[in-house]
C-alpha cells in the first residue's frame, strides 16, 4: 500500500512538471505580451517594464526561476494588475469558485443518480423517456443559454429570486443549477445505463429471490457496481466545477476563479496563466487520485501492488 | 498658478490640503512621485505623459540623472517646472493620473501600499472604504478633503458585472443608479434600442476616433486615390445609426469636433461617385481589372460590434468597387502584433486623447526618429507606415510655436496633409452612452471619458 502511495505520488509530480513546462513553451510561442496594447509605448518604458518582471531574461533563465519559486509556494506577482499576486488571487477567487461549484456538485450527483435510477427501473416507459428527455436537454443546451434563460426566467419574469452576485444563499441558487445542467444529465445517463446492465445480473436475480425488497437490492446490491463509471467521471468533473465556470461567473457577476483563466490568457498575464494552470493541475490530479481511492474501496475486486488482481 | 512669458516655465502655489491620514500635501511630494515616474527603474507604462519636462526624457533613457529633471519644491507651497517647449496642455497634462502626488518616501516604507486600504492614502473627495478587488468597491466621503464642504455623496457603491445583459437586468431592478460608460462597457444593443425609445438614453462626447489604418506601403493601398477612394465609399451616418445606435458622430477629420481646427469637413461623407472615379482611374492607370485587383482583407479584432461593421463595410466596398473583399479577425493580442509586425491591408483602430490638444491626435503620425536604431519597434504608435516630412517637420514648428494662432495653423496644415494623404480613414468620433436614474445630478463627464463625483446630489 506504501509503495502504492509512493508511486501514485511520484507519477503526479512527474505529471506536474511535464503540464509546467509545456503549458510555459506553449505561453511564450503564442503572440503578444502584457504590455501589448493599441497605445503602443515607447521602447524605453517597454525595456524598464521588461526589466522590472524579469521578461528580459533568456526563457531558460525565466523558466529556471519560475520553478524555484514556485517549488517555495509563491506563484509570483501579476503582470497587468498592479499590486495583486497570484496566491492573492487563488486566495480571493477560489473559496467563492469552490462554495459554488460545491453546490453544483450536490445537486448534479443527487439529481443525476436519482433520474438514472428512475430511467433505468421504468426502463422505456414514460418515466424513463422523461428522465433522459431531461439529461438529452442538459447535455445540448450550452450552460449559457441555459443560465441566461433561468435568470430570465426566475429574476425577471417570475421575480423569486436575486438577477446576480454573490454573498447570499439565493444568489447562489440559479448560478448552482446552470452549473449543475450538463453534469446532471450526464451522470443521469451514466446511472440508467450500467443500472439497466447490472440488473439483469444473476447476483441481482439471487437477491430478489432472497425476498429482498426493491430498495434494498436497488440500494444495497446494484448501485454499488453501476456507480464505478459516475465515480471515475467525478474525478475529472470535480476538478472542473470547482475551479469554476468563465460564463456562469459572467452572466451571474460571480467573483470567482473561473474568470481568471480567460481573462488571464486574453491579457497575457504569464505569471497568472502558469500559476492557474499549476493549481488546476494538482487539484485534477488529486481528486483522481482521490477516486482511485474510492474505488478500491467500492469495489474489493481492484487489488493494489497485486500482478494477480482479478 | 504663474506661468513665465516664454511659456517654459510654471509655477504652482499650492492650496493647504491634507492626506487622509491628517498630513499636509506639500510640493516635495510632487516632486517626489513625478521623479518616480521618470526614474528608469519604475515600471510605469505612461511615463511619456512627463516628458514634456524639461531632462524629462532624458532621464528616463539614462541619458542623465533625475537631479537634472527640472522639477522643484521651492518650499512647502511652491512648486516649480520648466519644460522643454512651451506647451500650451500643460495643464490638462497634470491632470492625468500619472501626475498625480504621493507622499515622500511612501512606497519605499511599504512598496504594497495601493493594495489594501490600510495602507492607501487620498487626498481626494472620497477614500476607499471597503474593496473586494474585482468585485466591489465602496467610497465614502474624505473628511480630509480641502472642499469638503461642496461634497455631498456618503456613499459610492461600484459593483463589477462583466456581462452587459445582466448588468441592465440590475439596472431594471433598480439595484443599480447608473450604467454605461465610461464606469461599465457599451450598453448592450437590446437595452440601448429601448433606452432611446423611452427617451432616458444620455451620451456625451469624448475624444475619441475610430478610424480604418491602410498599409501604405503594400499593394494596393500605397496608392493615396485607392486610400481615398475607400475612405469615400464608406457610408458613416449607416455605420452609426443601424450598428452603433448611439449618438456617436460622422468623422470626415481625424480631430474631433471639440478640438477641431477646420470648419468644413475635409471630405464629404458617402461620396461614393468620387470613390468610384478615384478607383477607376487608378484601373486604368495601372491597366488593371477588377479580376485582377490585388487581394483586400480587412483585419479586426474579433467581437460582436466589430463583425457587424466590418460585414458592412464589406457590402459596400464589393458594391461600389465590384472587387471582392475578404475579412479576417483575429484576437487582440495577436492582432496588435499583426500590426505592428505590417502584416495587413487594412485595419481597424482607435485613438483616445489623453489630454486636451490636437496634438494628442496628430502626433501619432509623427515620423519614428527611432527607426532606423531598433526597426522591430518602430511604427509602433502609427501601423499604416506612413510618413511625411512636411507633416512632421509641421509638427515640430507647432511644439516650438509660442503664438497660440501661428500653432493652430501648423496643425491645421499638417491635419490637411493627413486627411490629402489618407494613410486612415477616419470613421466616426466617440460618444459614451449611458444611463442613470433622474435623481442623480452634477456628475462631471470630462471630454477625456473621466466621470467625476466629487459634487454629485441626489435629489430628494
Amino acid at each position: 500500500m506504501i509503495y502504492y502511495f509512493f508511486k501514485r505520488f511520484f507519477s503526479m509530480v512527474l505529471a506536474l512538471f511535464v503540464v509546467i513546462t509545456l503549458t510555459f513553451l506553449m505561453m511564450k510561442a503564442i503572440p503578444g505580451d502584457p504590455f501589448t496594447q493599441e497605445k503602443a509605448l515607447p521602447q524605453e518604458i517597454l525595456n524598464s517594464l521588461n526589466a522590472h518582471y524579469h521578461l528580459d531574461a533568456p526563457w531558460y533563465e525565466q523558466y529556471r526561476s519560475y520553478l524555484f519559486s514556485l517549488i517555495k509556494g509563491d506563484l509570483g506577482p501579476s503582470l497587468i494588475y498592479r499590486g495583486r499576486t497570484v496566491n492573492d488571487i487563488i486566495k480571493s477567487g477560489f473559496p467563492i469558485s469552490f462554495t459554488l461549484g460545491l453546490e453544483a456538485l450536490c445537486i448534479s450527483t443527487v439529481a443525476g443518480i436519482g433520474l438514472g435510477i428512475i430511467a433505468a427501473l421504468k426502463k422505456n416507459r414514460w418515466q424513463d423517456y422523461l428522465s433522459i428527455g431531461i439529461a438529452v436537454l442538459g447535455i445540448s443546451i450550452p450552460s449559457f443559454i441555459f443560465a441566461a434563460f433561468l435568470q430570465y426566467l426566475f429574476s425577471i419574469k417570475l421575480n423569486l429570486l436575486p438577477v446576480a452576485r454573490w454573498g447570499t444563499f439565493s444568489q447562489s441558487i440559479l448560478p448552482a443549477f446552470s452549473l449543475a445542467a450538463l453534469p446532471t444529465a450526464f451522470i443521469a445517463r451514466l446511472t440508467r445505463s450500467h443500472l439497466i446492465e447490472v440488473l439483469s445480473m444473476d447476483y441481482i436475480k439471487t437477491a430478489y429471490s432472497k425476498g429482498l425488497s426493491l430498495k434494498k437490492v436497488i440500494f444495497k446490491h446494484a448501485l454499488r457496481n453501476c456507480l464505478l463509471p459516475v465515480i471515475a467521471y467525478l474525478g475529472t468533473l470535480i476538478a472542473n466545477i470547482l475551479t469554476g465556470s468563465f460564463i456562469i461567473e459572467k452572466i451571474f457577476g460571480i467573483p470567482g476563479l473561473g474568470q481568471w483563466f480567460i481573462n488571464s490568457i486574453t491579457n497575457r498575464d504569464y505569471s497568472v496563466i502558469m500559476g492557474l494552470t499549476v493549481f488546476y493541475s494538482v487539484i485534477l490530479l488529486s481528486s483522481i487520485f482521490l477516486v482511485d481511492l474510492v474505488y478500491i474501496w467500492i469495489d474489493p475486486r481492484i487489488k493494489i501492488g497485486n500482478q494477480n488482481a482479478k | 498658478m504663474a506661468i513665465s512669458e516664454d511659456g517654459l516655465e510654471y509655477t504652482f502655489q499650492l492650496r493647504k490640503a491634507f492626506w487622509s491620514d491628517g498630513s499636509l500635501i506639500t510640493a516635495h511630494d510632487f516632486v517626489y512621485a513625478w521623479k518616480k515616474v521618470l526614474d528608469p527603474a519604475f515600471p510605469t507604462d505612461y511615463a511619456q505623459i512627463l516628458y514634456v519636462v524639461k531632462n524629462g526624457k532624458r532621464a528616463k533613457i539614462k541619458e542623465c540623472s533625475l537631479d537634472e529633471v527640472a522639477i522643484s519644491a521651492i518650499d512647502d507651497s511652491t512648486l516649480k517646472v520648466t519644460l522643454e517647449y512651451p506647451t500650451p496642455y500643460f495643464l490638462s497634462l497634470v491632470a492625468f493620473p500619472t501626475t498625480f502626488p504621493i507622499p515622500v518616501g511612501l512606497d519605499e516604507k511599504t512598496p504594497m501600499w495601493m493594495v489594501s486600504k490600510e495602507t492607501m492614502i487620498f487626498n481626494g473627495p472620497f477614500k476607499i472604504n471597503h474593496w473586494d478587488k474585482q468585485f466591489a468597491l465602496l467610497l465614502e466621503k474624505n473628511d480630509t478633503y480641502w472642499d469638503k464642504e461642496h461634497v455631498f455623496l456618503k456613499n459610492i457603491n461600484f459593483t463589477v458585472i462583466t456581462d452587459a445583459t445582466t448588468e441592465s437586468y440590475l439596472f431594471e431592478k433598480g439595484e443599480l443608479d447608473w450604467l454605461g460608460q465610461p464606469l461599465s462597457h457599451p450598453i448592450s444593443s437590446e437595452l440601448l434600442y429601448k433606452l432611446k425609445q423611452e427617451g432616458s438614453l444620455l451620451s456625451y462626447d469624448v475624444l475619441g476616433t475610430y478610424m480604418l489604418k491602410f498599409h501604405t506601403q503594400k499593394e494596393p493601398f500605397n496608392d493615396p486615390r485607392l486610400r481615398k477612394a475607400f475612405s469615400y465609399a464608406i457610408s458613416r451616418s449607416k455605420i452609426i445609426k443601424h450598428i452603433l445606435q448611439g449618438n456617436q458622430q460622422v468623422a470626415t477629420a481625424l480631430l474631433p469636433p471639440s478640438l477641431a481646427l477646420q470648419k468644413n469637413p475635409y471630405f464629404q461623407d458617402e461620396d461614393i461617385d468620387e470613390a468610384k472615379r478615384l478607383f477607376e482611374e487608378v484601373l486604368t492607370e495601372k491597366k488593371l481589372t477588377r479580376e485582377k485587383f490585388p487581394k483586400v482583407i480587412v483585419s479586426y479584432v474579433l467581437s460582436e460590434r466589430n463583425g457587424k461593421m466590418v460585414q458592412l463595410l464589406q457590402e459596400i466596398w464589393q458594391q461600389t468597387f465590384g472587387i471582392k473583399i475578404e475579412l479576417s479577425g483575429t484576437e487582440m493580442q495577436c492582432y496588435f502584433q499583426k500590426l505592428r509586425a505590417g502584416d495587413f491591408y487594412l485595419a481597424m483602430g482607435d485613438w483616445i486623447a489623453d489630454f486636451q490638444d490636437p496634438i494628442s491626435f496628430l502626433e501619432i503620425f509623427k515620423s519614428n526618429e527611432e527607426k532606423n536604431k531598433t526597426s522591430a519597434v518602430s511604427y509602433t504608435r502609427n501601423h499604416t507606415r506612413w510618413e511625411n516630412a512636411i507633416f512632421t517637420n509641421l509638427l515640430e514648428q507647432a511644439t516650438f510655436e509660442k503664438d497660440p494662432l501661428i500653432r493652430k495653423k501648423h496643425l491645421h496644415e499638417a491635419e490637411q496633409i493627413l486627411m490629402n494623404e489618407m494613410p486612415i480613414a477616419p470613421l466616426y468620433h466617440y460618444s459614451f452612452d449611458y444611463v442613470k436614474k433622474p435623481h442623480i445630478k452634477n456628475a462631471h463627464l470630462s471630454l477625456l471619458g473621466i466621470a467625476d463625483f466629487k459634487h454629485v446630489e441626489i435629489e430628494q
